[in-house]
């Protein structure tokens, strides 16, 4: 009575996550396998794959120029939002712990750029900010400053599509502040009673307490920074010169525009072990710089 | 299935609702939405055989979809549409792959300069006739020399394409890439035309493109096209309604400049767009009958009227003048270039992956990050290892 009763229990539960499966097996795994296939083919949705074995990667590194800028592009977006970002997301979550009338309004207010993700109407926006005669110029010329072209000269157009997504800290704010609210107050008393100032404590206290979340929203980060296509697409769409032209621009060329779906997944595969290449440094450095208060092990 | 936008989407279901009318044992159920990703959804629809019956089709597609398979009625062959009111040249040259009609024109699109009215009076620029390159250039760098916040063009990437296009082509006599891969043009050529667009960036005729890159994606946004300091926008005349409602001056469609003493007076003419019907269709018959009915009644031609273009039939064109109902200065546009020769792309010269190199160069020569004579070295051997590409995925 006992085992049958265990076996049910089991084909229930796997009844409960079967949708979970069903979309897991449709949509992730097969499209996973189906695409590192694809890369070793030629594939344009009209005719069906042909195999074409390793051109697709060798073409990659051999004949295509954009290749390498794209990933240099790409590589420089990532340096550039990514710590910008978090540095922002724990300034301004600090700002947010304090104790200050409507600090709620601000955290919504704060937060709402996240939800915006990339779409025209951002674009219209930025280029509204940043075009030759808007808002920033108008704002810099204030300090009798020329105007710079903010999104059409290529030395600074990739700062300002960065600055897209730096814009929509958000997420990782949020995940601060739940840090922040958990770092026992009994520490800074006690640094303080021990005459440290506000900078020390925040070096010594501050930061190591909330090391994990620096680690999990610099993982988080960096893989979608890796992946982000949509400011460069609605604002820029890759240039001036390709000098905003992303990997996800690449990929998103290639497939769409030109069809040719194999290169397409084939890039998508090299962009997959950039990624785990970073994450996985990450995780081995992290050992030195994250502190977990139980120390488990890890 | 068709693109457009709501006028055009309002003239095409009344098309149908007419057509039910007449014939009400069928029925007809259009799908439309605005350009915008309608080539993908086209080819999803292709390759999983759900695609409609009846497909508006953008012209330079019909060369990279007819390498991939047999996806069109041959419109020679077929019994029920009647073509004598097209122009036969038009449609061997531009709606043809190897013999067959691929796709009837709905319109005929020949490119010129949309101005502003009031710019062009003010700098005395001949609207009368086609000017000639060298003079455009001349009138541009005197307006900039006079007024340097205004410039002649208001133009992107892609526009100057065209006029590289244009003014290679009238150079040359010949496509860029002919349909057998081989360049028709020599580097000599190629150096001449990159020199004169240089010169276009160099004199002021073009806004820099660290100010105007902004508006890439759509020119007319540019605020000092709607302030009246850009005075035209190099383009095909299916844009000059929509900016006519955005601006506040007259906006005027005049042709496209013509090298003096060319090899041919070839100018860019193209259909607007292409309707199709789908090999695969289960209703060839009766998706044929509508399509013939559309482009030869009286009534379809009333209804749909210039939302597709200047139409290419004579019966359709004479029609609507007598109604007032075309734009006189496209059309005036369009009869003048219909009779000279022109050239069309090839699978090579139209392909996308053809026209990021010609861009990137482009893009290159007006931010000054390389010469003419540079770039057409490059710009060569990047053609040409493109081309060798292509045909080997081709295979």
């Amino acid at each position: 009575m006992k085992i049958k009763s265990s076996a049910r229990k089991e084909y229930i539960g796997l009844l409960y996550i079967s949708p979970w499966i069903i979309g897991f097996l449709a949509f992730q795994l097969y499209p996973f396998v189906a695409s590192f296939i694809y890369s070793f083919s030629s594939y344009s949705l009209l005719k069906a794959p042909r195999f074409i074995g390793l051109q697709n990667y060798i073409r990659m590194f051999k004949s295509d120029p954009l290749f390498i800028k794209s990933l240099l592009v790409t590589v420089n977006y990532v340096f550039l939002s990514v710590p910008a970002k978090i540095i922002f997301a724990l300034f301004v979550a600090m700002l947010l712990n304090m104790k200050i009338r409507g600090v709620g309004v601000f955290r919504t207010v704060y937060y709402l750029p996240s939800i915006f993700g990339g779409s025209v109407a951002i674009s219209i926006l930025w280029k509204g900010l940043f075009m030759h005669t808007g808002v920033v110029n108008k704002f810099l010329g204030l300090f009798f400053i020329r105007p710079i072209d903010w999104l059409g000269d290529p030395k600074y157009s990739l700062t300002t599509i960065s600055m897209l997504t730096v814009w929509q800290f958000g997420s990782s704010m949020i995940l601060f502040l739940a840090g922040l609210k958990q770092i026992p107050n009994e520490l800074y008393e006690a640094a303080k009673v021990d005459g440290s100032s506000k900078i020390h404590s925040f070096f010594k206290i501050t930061l190591p307490m909330l090391s994990p979340i620096v680690f999990f929203n610099l993982v988080m980060q960096l893989i979608n920074a890796f992946q982000d296509f949509t400011g460069a697409f609605v604002v820029t769409n890759g240039g001036p010169m390709n000098s905003t032209y992303v990997f996800g621009m690449l990929l998103y060329t290639n497939a769409f525009n030109y069809f040719k779906m194999g290169y397409a997944s084939a890039l998508s595969w090299i962009l997959f072990i950039i990624i785990l290449a970073f994450t996985a440094m990450i995780f081995r450095s992290s050992s030195y710089w994250t502190f977990y208060e139980n120390e488990g092990d890890f | 299935m068709w693109w457009g936008n709501d006028a055009r989407h309002k003239a095409t279901l009344d098309v149908i609702n007419q057509y039910q009318a007449k014939y009400p044992n069928v029925t007809i159920q259009g799908e439309y939405g605005g350009f915008d990703g309608y080539k993908q959804k086209l080819i999803t629809q292709l390759s999983g055989g759900t695609a409609p019956d009846i497909m508006q089709v953008d012209q330079p597609w019909i060369y990279d979809l007819s390498a991939q398979g047999d996806m069109f009625v041959n419109l020679y062959k077929d019994k029920s549409i009647d073509l004598s009111a097209f122009d036969k040249e038009f449609l061997k040259s531009a709606c043809t792959v190897n013999g067959q009609l691929l796709g009837l024109p709905s319109g005929i699109n020949s490119i010129g300069l949309i101005y502003n009215a009031d710019f062009f009076k003010q700098f005395n620029v001949p609207t009368d006739k086609a000017m000639d390159w060298d003079t455009l250039l001349q009138l541009g760098t005197a307006i900039h020399q006079k007024d340097s916040g205004k410039y002649l063009f208001n133009i992107n990437t892609g526009d100057v394409e065209l006029i590289f296009r244009n003014y290679i082509e009238q150079l040359t006599g010949n496509e860029l890439i002919k349909s057998d891969g081989t360049l028709g043009f020599t580097q000599d050529q190629l150096n001449e035309t990159l020199t004169f667009i240089k010169k276009l960036f160099d004199n002021g005729v073009i806004q820099p493109f660290t100010q105007s890159a902004t508006f890439e994606s759509d020119v007319t946004q540019n605020p000092k096209w709607a302030g009246g300091d850009l005075g035209a926008i190099f383009n095909w005349p299916s844009l000059v309604s929509g900016t006519q409602a955005a601006v506040k001056f007259h906006v005027g469609f005049t042709n496209s400049p013509v090298l003096k003493n060319a090899k041919s007076q070839v100018v860019q003419v193209r259909p607007s767009m292409l309707i199709t019907i789908n090999k695969a269709s289960k209703n060839v018959t009766v998706a044929s009958q509508f399509v013939n009915w559309m482009f030869n009644d009286t009534q379809a031609i009333d209804t749909i009227s210039d939302q597709r273009g200047v139409p290419a039939t004579t019966t359709g064109r004479t029609q609507l003048l007598n109604e007032n109902k075309l734009n006189p200065d496209i059309n005036k546009v369009v009869n003048s270039t219909l009779n000279k020769p022109s050239v069309v792309e090839t699978q090579y010269s139209g392909n996308s992956e053809i026209v990021k190199i010609l861009q990137d160069t482009i893009q290159q020569l007006a931010y000054n990050k390389t010469t003419p004579v540079a770039a057409s070295g490059s710009l060569i051997n990047q053609i040409k290892q493109k081309v060798t590409e292509l045909k080997g995925a081709a295979n």
